[in-house]
């Protein structure tokens, strides 16, 4: 089965280290939430904010969650010490998408898939398929491993270490003008090759129209 | 264009392991009968004190556990392989509890973790090895992870692009949730009692749920689903259980009936003073009728993010048997308004809606219906 979409806008971000300029002063008011917001809710915020995002239902997708998160847990966990609540209710995989749903004041839904190095495809097909109902989809995805472990962790060589791709999108009759074709980007995580390939692709086009089969 | 279309959607098959019970027929008799699953344990928590946990008794791996459980549906149903069926999982930490054992065996490194094993995605990635599914999702929202998974597979078959959806649900208990949910105070050194005014938290537990979802009539139809997010705190609930009430309002949208339908409702009811009172306080505002409510969370501990398949598997029980099983544990109600039964109660069941609640405000319900003979 094949389901058009219509790239209504994309964004992107990539960083060797640490995305800069993700406007949190302005984009996040409130200092005490801004400082609980973990690396990838920032860049969550930010990609939102530069798709011209509302109240669409939201798709998220990452291969390795709140990994700065997690290995404070374990860290604490192996050391015998106390583990910090806010590393523990930062560590879900849903956490840029629930303080996005807080700042935005959305209650609609929002869902948060993660297949590895498969993971931007998943988005693509979850998305696609929900946007069947015919309202706009924000789909999101964002992997930021800038943590302690990554020396150890890196077995690809990925040198971008923080990154994420957000496409709004709607379901269209239009012909499809952007098709996968797996393309490789050795220099980031291949759990956002797929998005980031119809990112380029769609900057490319005047009306990007992206075919997804599931 | 494809859109997504009405279509009547079944429960084919289903299984399920818990603490209280390997089998859902076990599982459900452990509610009937109020045996609890949940046990004291001191290999937990990193200051050694003790810890109320729902692990699986078991000499089997969770990993073993788990195929178990789909290989029991795959049995069950009509189907020779699940060479044409979508997975779906849904899981919250995947395989934290291997990674968990590997830092800690290697002194603090992450020399010997694979990300296959480590990450979510083990699931998935064990289960298409074995099995060869036509394509896989895996969805983590934490605690309604599984129930997400519900809510797409649902869209998937009304959209056409394939005839069958595996749902599994699985969690193991793992040393991040245990501490974890102990570091924000409302892990429970005894079994936890949902809805009860003296209720003191939750208890952290393992388990595995499937179900297989298809278009061929069975004795259950699954009708409705709804989502929701809060918009209010990353653990809290709304106070007023917003967030719980517009996903039950959602499930109803989709399933076409209004609130006094539903017969009885599976809560998330996890045992922490936030949870039960808004999640009491949504159904109250939402079911004048007051259907009947039940957590079952006292029996089988709060599996995470295998609760959404563990709860829809046992609203599916109850459905079939037509008996709601009692709240153990119950002593002092603390919302007067719920109708929570302290007894079993054998009454005619059409519908029932199964909830599940996670961080971050992320809620989805779920509506599925008994089929009776005549309809």
């Amino acid at each position: 089965m094949k389901v058009n979409l219509k790239i209504i806008s994309s964004a992107v971000v990539l960083a060797d280290t640490k995305c800069e300029e993700l406007q949190e002063k302005i984009l996040v008011k409130k200092m005490m939430l801004r400082r609980r917001l973990t690396r990838s809710s920032r860049i969550a915020v930010y990609l939102a904010s530069k798709v011209g995002y509302g109240h669409e239902r939201i798709v998220f997708g990452t291969a390795y969650g709140e990994v700065n998160a997690t290995a404070d847990i374990i860290e604490s966990i192996y050391n015998k010490t106390l583990i910090s609540p806010t590393a523990f209710q930062n560590s879900v995989h849903n956490t840029p998408v629930s303080y996005l749903s807080m700042l935005s004041e959305n209650m609609g839904e929002m869902t948060t898939v993660s297949d590895l190095f498969n993971t931007s495809l998943s988005v693509l097909k979850t998305g696609a398929i929900k946007a069947l109902k015919g309202d706009r989809i924000l789909l999101l995805n964002i992997d930021a491993f800038n943590f302690k472990f990554i020396e150890q962790m890196n077995r690809c060589g990925v040198s971008k270490l923080e990154s994420g791709v957000a496409l709004m999108v709607e379901v269209t009759q239009e012909e499809a003008n952007i098709y996968i074709e797996d393309e490789r980007y050795g220099e980031v995580s291949p759990s956002l090759w797929q998005m980031l390939e119809i990112y380029n692709k769609a900057e490319k086009l005047s009306n990007p129209v992206l075919e997804v089969e599931i | 264009m494809a859109m997504l279309k009405s279509k009547e959607i079944y429960i084919q098959a289903m299984s399920a392991s818990c603490c209280a019970g390997v089998s859902k027929e076990e599982i459900y008799e452990s509610l009937l009968l109020s045996k609890s699953g949940i046990k004291k344990h001191k290999d937990f928590l990193i200051d050694g004190s003790l810890s109320a946990i729902g692990k699986i008794d078991s000499p089997h791996s969770f990993e073993n556990i788990m195929l178990e459980q789909v290989e029991d549906v795959l049995k069950s149903s009509e189907l020779e392989s699940f060479h044409n069926t979508f997975l779906l999982v849904g899981s919250s930490v995947g395989g934290m509890a291997w990674s968990e054992e590997q830092f800690i065996g290697s002194g603090g490194s992450c020399i010997d973790i694979d990300l296959n094993r480590q990450s979510i995605y083990s699931i998935s990635h064990t289960l298409n090895k074995k099995y060869g599914f036509k394509d896989s999702i895996t969805f983590s929202t934490a605690c309604t992870s599984s129930s997400n998974a519900i809510v797409f597979a649902k869209e998937l078959l009304e959209s056409g692009a394939c005839e069958e959806v595996l749902v599994v649900g699985a969690d193991s208990i793992s040393l991040t949730t245990v501490n974890g949910f102990n570091a924000l105070g409302v892990l429970s050194d005894e079994c936890a009692t949902p809805f009860d005014r003296d209720r003191t938290g939750m208890n952290v537990a393992e388990g595995v749920g499937v179900i297989l979802l298809g278009s061929m009539p069975s004795d259950i139809k699954l009708v409705g689903v709804g989502c929701s997010s809060d918009a209010h705190n990353i653990t809290h609930p709304h106070p007023e259980g917003n967030g719980a009430k517009s996903a039950m309002q959602n499930a109803l949208d989709n399933a076409n009936l209004d609130a006094s339908s539903i017969d009885y409702i599976n809560a998330h009811g996890t045992g922490t003073t936030a949870n039960d009172r808004a999640e009491g306080r949504a159904i109250i505002s939402l079911f004048p009728n007051r259907p009947l409510v039940g957590s079952t969370k006292s029996i089988t501990g709060h599996t995470l993010g295998a609760c959404g398949t563990i709860e829809l598997i046992i609203s599916a029980m109850v459905l079939k048997n037509q008996t709601v099983p009692q709240n153990f544990n119950l002593k002092n109600q603390e919302l007067e308004e719920l109708n929570l039964p302290i007894e079993n109660i054998s009454i005619e069941i059409k519908f029932a809606l199964s909830n599940a609640f996670a961080f971050g405000g992320n809620n989805v319900s779920i509506i599925i219906q008994k089929v009776s003979d005549e309809s």
